[in-house]
């Protein structure tokens, strides 16, 4: 074999060591801190559950400040829409009616956080 | 010669280090490692701790003790009713919200002792015959992948039917104090101050806020049931020689003054039963 062919395959090999080696460091060395980790990546089905402690909790105190920032922890961008997902697991998992209505009356009191208050006005 | 060999080293360097800034970018910039679909063990302490206040808070709702079980086992913690009455005393420590300090110390305790708390959950509907309620007992191990996750759906927990709530009892009756003894006999440390709560029938009561004073107003709050092991209607607290304190036990009970010391050096113990 020419001597200009092995020296060519010899740099694809060193390249393709160094993406493994890139690769290692990257997956398996430098991972993120488990500890630093957020409700947000759990699981749906633990997210549903989740939703429906707030909701009970939010049913006894009607904190309603609570459990937005609760939500966030889940979704920081939207608590209804959180709550809404939920609702959907939990349908599909056949959480039992009377959870389903306590989710429910948090989802509404969400929405009607985020639906402006209609001041009777006609629109421009 | 030697100038040939060294720049064919050099090639294989090269490629080395093109290789690295390659596998460099996919690994952390294009496709870094996440975590998706992780159980709460997982997650952080700081977010496992309000974990744990949800789930005791959510009982204190709707008094499900099994449901409350359940979710605690999820954290996959050796000794859940230690770490609920150790996060209580934490928060108390920290000048918390007592009332987050008391849902946790009242889990606690009914997880320590179910019968002997102030409330009783009502027992979960018995389901139809032939049905049985699904518990989690397997959760999913943290994935990290390099790719972005799929939506695929694992087996997923569905809880105990749940049953209607039972208002806790309210702590609006006066405590009597049953007995005050000093306690010289080495049993207790020099200076413990041991309170212990029992309501109209007999039973340890737990969350109840204890009030200590003494000074210059300085004052510190806490609630029975924060060392289950010994009894849900337990709690101490440490007092300095030479120094008197004033003690309530309640929202509305008389105080109790004069308590210090022992000119023995020992403890005290005080026992309050519930009024009528």
């Amino acid at each position: 074999m020419p001597m200009r062919t092995v020296r060519f395959l010899f740099f694809l090999l060193s390249i393709a060591a160094g993406i493994g080696l890139g690769l290692v460091y990257g997956w398996l060395i430098k991972t993120p801190d488990p500890g630093q980790l957020t409700p947000q990546v759990l699981r749906a089905d633990f997210k549903a559950d989740y939703v429906l402690m707030v909701a009970q909790v939010y049913q006894r105190d009607q904190n309603l400040a609570q459990a937005v920032q609760r939500l966030s922890r889940l979704d920081p961008a939207s608590p209804a829409r959180t709550v809404a997902q939920a609702l959907l697991t939990a349908r599909d998992l056949q959480y039992d009616p009377a959870d389903l209505q306590v989710m429910s009356d948090l989802s509404r009191a969400l929405q009607s956080l985020e639906t402006p208050a209609a001041t009777g006005e006609p629109a421009p | 010669m030697n100038d040939n060999e060294s720049r064919g080293n050099l090639y294989l360097f090269t490629g080395l280090i093109l290789g690295l800034a390659v596998g460099l970018l996919i690994s952390l910039v294009i496709s870094p490692v996440e975590f998706v679909d992780i159980d709460p063990s997982a997650m952080g302490e700081a977010y496992r701790n309000e974990y744990r206040l949800l789930i005791a808070q959510a009982f204190q709702s709707d008094g499900n003790l099994q449901r409350a079980r359940e979710r605690l086992a999820l954290l996959r913690e050796a000794d859940p009713a230690r770490s609920l009455a150790m996060q209580a005393q934490q928060l108390v420590g920290e000048g918390a919200s007592p009332a987050d300090a008391r849902a946790l110390a009242l889990l606690a305790a009914a997880l320590t002792n179910p019968q002997g708390i102030a409330f009783t959950p009502q027992p979960s509907p018995t389901l139809p015959p032939g049905e049985e309620a699904q518990t989690t007992r397997e959760v999913g191990q943290a994935i990290f992948t390099p790719t972005p996750p799929l939506p695929t759906r694992t087996p997923v927990p569905t809880f105990t039917p749940r049953p209607t709530a039972t208002p806790m009892r309210a702590l609006d009756a006066p405590f009597v104090l049953e007995s005050r003894q000093d306690v010289c006999d080495g049993s207790l440390p020099a200076g413990r101050l041991v309170i212990e709560v029992f309501d109209r029938d007999g039973n340890p009561m737990a969350g109840v806020p204890v009030q200590v004073v003494w000074g210059q107003n300085q004052t510190s709050l806490f609630y029975t049931g924060l060392a289950p092991e010994i009894s849900p209607g337990y709690a101490d607290f440490q007092m300095e020689a030479g120094v008197v304190y004033t003690l309530r036990v309640g929202a509305v009970s008389d105080t109790l003054n004069d308590l210090s010391v022992p000119a023995c050096g020992g403890g005290v113990r005080v026992v309050f039963r519930e009024g009528r």
